[in-house]
């Protein structure tokens, strides 16, 4: 799994430690999310892509889709 | 929305200690009619070790915050000074596997709330859904290890080439479940994720 995360992060100007706190995880669920080791819930992808923003097919990306690596 | 979850998952949680405590006072009773109503203190250490297994698995699931850390190093102390005590003091006829076991137990929380403490600064105090799901595959494979060892031993004892006795057994299983627990949640938090 790929995600765009760490951009849509940055265009928002929030951190790790920001993002988790607003989406209610730790920070390492959001370092283990950008290296794309950990698959989400569907509730928290989803709290994800509204803090930053977007919709969920625009940050999560799976192997066999055509999406740009992150 | 995320407090409305987080309600509900502290409800969740308030419901499985309830259940675990009357699993608790199910296998008390149990014991007490299979030993011919006789309350030994053997039967007491057991118990005794049993209520703060509960009572620690609770305090954790409820939040890893200091005031939990210090009641369990505050049980933790307890037992091993109990059993100190108990040792310099009681006239025991031989040293009961029970008696060790409570200093073993009291020596584990010791360890476990420091451990805890190393993490306190940071984030890891949260529970969200990765570590409660790490938790929860850890436990499991720490059942699969628990039932393959239990296995093993059941056929090493069938063909005589051990003999447990059955205080020994349950102390082995006591210790193995929640030290196997940790080292599964500790590699697959490691790891990121259980795939």
């Amino acid at each position: 799994m790929y995600t765009k995360i760490k951009e849509y992060r940055a265009r928002n100007g929030l951190t790790q430690a920001d993002l988790a706190e607003k989406t209610g995880v730790r920070r390492e669920t959001i370092v283990f999310l950008e290296k794309g080791r950990y698959n989400p819930s569907l509730r928290l992808a989803h709290r994800i892509a509204q803090v930053l923003n977007t919709t969920v097919d625009e940050i999560f990306f799976f192997d066999d889709e055509d999406g740009e690596k992150a | 929305m995320f407090e409305i979850s987080h309600v509900i998952l502290m409800q969740n949680q308030q419901r499985n200690v309830l259940i675990l405590l009357i699993m608790a006072m199910v296998i008390v009773l149990g014991v007490i009619l299979l030993t011919g109503n006789i309350i030994e203190p053997d039967f007491l250490a057991w118990f005794f070790i049993l209520v703060v297994i509960i009572l620690v698995l609770s305090l954790l699931k409820r939040s890893i915050s200091r005031k939990n850390r210090s009641i369990i190093v505050f049980l933790g102390l307890f037992m091993i000074i109990a059993t100190i005590v108990i040792q310099l003091t009681w006239n025991l006829p031989d040293n009961p596997v029970s008696i060790s076991a409570v200093f073993i137990c009291g020596f584990i929380l010791l360890i476990w709330a420091w451990r805890l403490g190393r993490y306190e600064s940071r984030d890891n105090m949260i529970q969200d859904e990765r570590s409660l799901k790490i938790g929860t595959y850890a436990i499991s494979y720490s059942w699969y290890l628990t039932f393959l060892v239990v296995a093993m031993l059941g056929w090493l004892a069938a063909m005589g080439k051990i003999s447990l006795d059955i205080s020994t057994f349950s102390f082995l299983l006591i210790i193995l479940m929640p030290v196997s627990a940790c080292f599964f949640q500790w590699y697959f938090n490691r790891v990121g994720d259980v795939f």
